[in-house]
């Protein structure tokens, strides 16, 4: 029957004591009463909400020290007064405020937003992605996909499976071309997937049914963005669209996938439309995606498998066979996958996140900077305070609380900033932030929180500092404010200009990587090629869809292949001599390949037209490999020619071999390399080499040919150093992001700097006047200041050389070629900073030095 | 009576009840059950205290300390009673409505 105890707390701790026994007591009677009447909860709850209104204006404790709330008024005006009278330092302080605030939110939204992918999926937490790890040559690889037998066997013989789903996207070997009515499109963005796809994952469906949408043969489900595109008003559900000349029927319509999701695509359609015969082993193009009956470990998963398979014969590591499937949780995949292409890295978290501090450090330094020179004009406040009696506890609240009032208006500031900065930052970093996410209530929060440690971690040290001054001393004219906390501004100036010029450092080195990425001779010419998806009919008619275009002046060569040279992918392995097997990289080319692209072969020839009609007559091939395979089968160029193959089957002869050419990334070495005579099938793209100047006449043309051989599929194109490009697109974006950030935190630097050069200056303005009197000249003035505070970023560039060196190389650790950091970028930062730091302080100090020193000595 | 000196509605029920109260004792919870006996309405006790300390700022009721009971947990109660100057302003209140009253006449009639 007793009330409860925290309720009771409550009224006790924040209500007058004089008040508080009547107050309890008629809770205590109301509680009883309660409590017989309507039950023990009601009871508790009535007695809670009753205790709460009981604390309110009327009831709660007064402040004993009212001379401290009287005085609250006062310490505000002064502080408004304060920024108002001194514009130019609180513009400064202000400002860099409210850019590194704005910097810090926008990379904290940003880190947030990488950390919310696939979270959305109710079921997230137990669902896990399959990849497949093969032994190739000694080495494992790992790509995520998965062969068909792997769902059913594993929910066949695992009960801690509840279910999974399979997806397929063709798009992986070439778009898809769609159609409805007219209109018709290429489109990457389509995919195959099991009934269970939306049991297992949260995708919102606005039409149709989810246990049924995808359950039958040729259904699909279209996305909102899609449907518009296709159907614009018009209904949809039940229309049939055509994909590859099969008719599926729309079954249901679902909410765009969220750009926080993995899993993206434009188009679902069932897994069985593709697929009916029983699953295998052997082909493996599929990814699978599991959801398990609770959290699992994913190790012992992989384990479990890997006896299944050895079971099954598929796996066999004794004799160097080894196959085996590991489990990422979904939650994983975005930022510690490294087999999935185009995700996150929980590297760049890291990296982005210290920026944001680095640079609200260097904003805060600003500020606690600006405060404490700026204490000796405010002393003489303090000592009156003080003489009037004030405490120390009442000085350092007031200096802390108009701290609170600067951030309070610099935060505001940095929301309007921060408004004008997200669409900008969407387009650099690729992940869309909207300014809705600052009502989350986390993100509310976090500011809520960022505002208090900001005003506390800015003003304490001034607060501490000025709480402390003598008043008897201020009063009397002792303080003169030099040389008190010198050392201390003087080491955060150091601090400031380490992280500048750190960051300017790295932003060189990035560049230079890119610029080295870009101006690589990659073994093939990726400037004016056309890489078009090609149809069937194409395929089939190449030859004449060769010489129609090539009639054209503007096109130069054309070559139809499987794969194109900045990224093939297609793993196959050669025969050795004694039932051996050695993994390689190829692709399908045709005659004119070499010459298309531009490379160059060291021995031997290009395939020719007969060549590749023996492959398709009577299964013949001709294989051109690169130089590092060449190594790899133990031949010198010249002896490679003419040597049998056998590579999956294909038999054939070498015919050439080309100088290695990058066909991957820059992150990857060069390996082994087989092109390839093949019939039809392995065809997807055409390469076609076009000239520069009229670049629009020649896509013309192409397509006017293309629609007199194929008048149904659309055409579409992309550029080859585009496509190259794509393949850099994190490190171009870190460059971005990395050179806007060291501009900002260089900026706010500067400004802090200028406001400490011009307070030494004013402090030592009589210094100065009696200089000039006996006869110093302008220059010796400013040279005199400059050396003060060149000497500090000079202290600060020789601390920031091995950070930034030691992180650079980190990074370029990451690409098989790099350059080199060399001298260039340090040297190129240094001569940066001096050179904004000499402006600025050769601005305010030439304003001193100027000045006639009968003005400054005046009054002595 | 000049303006500014008005009871509100709660104010003049709650100076009712401690009236009517004066012998069983008024305090903050037997003026919340009496209030809900007469009136059928629920007024929480925060309110009724705001509105005793009120009525006593002004000085319509006077207040000491009663004596502590267990159905209270041990807690003393402040009893409350209807000053000299809160009698003239209840008298005064239902001479008001008496006016009103006269005037209207019956109801039943009208």
């Amino acid at each position: 029957m007793k009330p409860p105890h925290y309720a009771d707390k409550l009224i006790l701790w924040l209500c007058r004591d004089s008040l508080a026994d009547e107050i309890l007591g008629d809770l205590y009677e109301e509680y009883q009463n309660n409590f017989t009447k309507k039950g023990k909860v009601r009871a508790v709850v009535q007695y809670w909400i009753g205790a709460l209104r009981f604390i309110n204006t009327r009831t709660v404790k007064r402040n004993n020290r009212l001379n401290n709330n009287a005085m609250l008024k006062n310490y505000i005006i002064i502080a408004f007064r304060n920024i108002a009278r001194q514009k130019v330092y609180s513009a400064i302080n202000i400002g860099g405020l409210a850019t590194g605030i704005a910097c810090s939110i926008l990379l904290g939204l940003y880190i947030l937003n990488e950390l919310s992918y696939d979270q959305f999926h109710e079921n997230a937490p137990r669902i896990v992605k399959a990849s497949m790890e093969y032994d190739m040559d000694g080495t494992i690889g790992e790509v995520s996909s998965t062969p068909t037998a792997l769902l059913p066997s594993m929910q066949d013989k695992f009960p801690e499976v509840k279910t999974g789903v399979r997806l397929f996207y063709p798009s992986m070997f070439k778009p898809v071309v769609v159609s409805y009515g007219t209109k018709a499109f290429q489109e990457k963005g389509f995919c195959y997937a099991d009934s269970t796809f939306f049991n297992i994952f949260s995708f919102t469906l606005t039409k149709g049914d989810i246990s049924t949408v995808l359950d039958q043969p040729y259904n699909i489900v279209l996305t909102e963005s899609s449907k518009e595109k296709y159907f614009g008003d018009k209904q949809a559900m039940d229309q049939t669209l055509i994909v590859e000349g099969k008719s599926f029927k729309v079954t249901g319509i679902m909410k765009d996938v969220p750009s926080n999701s993995s899993i993206q695509f434009d188009f679902l359609a069932s897994f069985s439309s593709f697929w009916q015969k029983d699953p295998i082993w052997g082909s493996a193009n599929y990814l699978t995606y599991i959801e398990m009956n609770q959290l699992v470990d994913t190790d012992v998963l992989s384990s479990k498998i890997q006896t299944e398979l050895q079971k099954v014969g598929m796996s066999d590591p004794d004799n160097g066979r080894y196959f085996g499937i590991k489990f990422t949780p979904l939650l994983d995949i975005h930022l510690y996958s490294d087999v999935d292409e185009g995700g996150g890295d929980i590297k760049n978290l890291y990296v982005f996140g210290s920026i944001a501090l680095l640079i609200l450090l260097i904003a805060i330094i600003n500020y606690t900077n600006l405060t404490i020179a700026r204490s000796f004009y405010r002393a003489k406040e303090v000592g009156l305070r003080k003489s009037l009696g004030a405490y120390n506890q009442s000085v350092f609240s007031q200096i802390i609380g108009e701290s609170f009032v600067t951030v309070s208006i610099a935060m505001i500031l940095s929301l309007i900033l921060l408004y004008f900065m997200l669409p900008l930052f969407t387009e650099v970093s690729g992940s869309k932030i909207e300014m809705s996410i600052l009502l989350k209530p986390i993100v509310f929060w976090s500011l809520f929180g960022m505002y208090f440690l900001i005003s506390i971690l800015a003003g304490i040290y001034p607060a501490m500092k000025m709480a402390g001054f003598n008043p008897v001393d201020i009063l009397k004219g002792k303080y003169q404010g030099t040389g008190q906390g010198a050392f201390l501004r003087k080491s955060l100036i150091v601090v400031q200009f380490f992280i500048s010029l750190s960051l300017i450092i790295a932003t060189v080195v990035i560049y230079k990587q890119l610029n080295f990425i870009n101006e690589k001779n990659l073994g093939y010419n990726k400037e004016n090629v056309l890489v078009i998806p090609v149809s069937k009919e194409i395929i089939s008619k190449s030859a004449e869809f060769k010489n129609v275009i090539l009639a054209n002046d503007n096109i130069k060569a054309v070559s139809i292949v499987g794969e194109t040279p900045p990224n093939i992918q297609g793993g196959y392995s050669i025969d050795l001599p004694g039932d051996k097997s050695i993994g390689v990289v190829a692709v399908a080319i045709d005659e004119s390949y070499i010459e298309t692209s531009q490379m160059t072969l060291v021995a031997g020839r290009a395939l020719s037209l007969a060549d590749m009609k023996r492959t398709i007559d009577a299964k013949e091939y001709s294989f051109i490999i690169n130089e590092s395979a060449s190594r790899m089968l133990g031949w010198e160029p010249d002896e490679a020619l003419g040597q049998e193959i056998k590579m999956n089957g294909r038999e054939g002869q070498v015919q050439g071999v080309v100088k290695n050419f990058h066909f991957r990334a820059l992150y990857e070495e060069v390996s082994p390399l087989v092109l390839f005579s093949e019939q039809s099938w392995a065809y997807n793209y055409a390469m076609i080499s076009i000239n520069g100047q009229n670049v629009s006449l020649a896509i013309d043309a192409i397509e006017k040919g293309w629609h007199t051989i194929d008048e149904a599929t659309p055409f579409s194109f992309n550029f080859l150093d585009q496509e190259f490009n794509n393949l850099h697109v994190n490190a171009n974006r870190s460059s971005k992001l990395l050179s806007a950030f060291s501009v900002l935190a260089i900026l706010i630097a500067s400004l802090g700097l200028f406001g400490i050069v011009s307070f030494s200056m004013v402090q030592r303005a009589k210094e100065i006047g009696v200089r000039k009197v006996l006869g110093a000249t302008v220059t010796n003035v400013l040279v005199l200041a400059n050396k003060e505070f060149l000497f500090l970023i000079l202290l600060a560039f020789i601390l920031a050389i091995p950070a930034s060196y030691w992180a650079m190389d980190e990074w370029l650790s990451t690409f098989a070629y790099h350059v080199n950091i060399g001298v260039l970028p340090m040297v190129l930062g240094l001569l940066f900073t001096l050179l904004i730091a000499i402006c600025t302080i050769s601005f305010e100090s030439l304003k001193a030095a100027l000045v006639n020193p009968v003005e400054s000595l005046r009054n002595e | 009576m000049s303006k500014g000196n008005f009871l509100g509605e709660l104010d003049e029920l709650v100076l009712l009840t401690t009236a009517v109260l004066h012998d069983a004792g008024a305090y903050g919870y037997s003026v919340v059950q009496e209030i809900e006996e007469k009136t059928g309405r629920k007024v929480s006790l925060s309110a009724v205290h705001t509105v005793l300390y009120r009525l006593q700022d002004r000085g319509l009721v006077q207040s000491e300390l009663g004596g502590a009971s267990n159905s209270r947990g041990g807690r003393r109660k402040r009893l409350f009673y209807v000053s000299q100057l809160g009698k003239q302003s209840i008298a005064k209140l239902k001479h008001q409505r008496d006016l009103y009253w006269q005037e209207i006449g019956d109801l039943s009639l009208g």
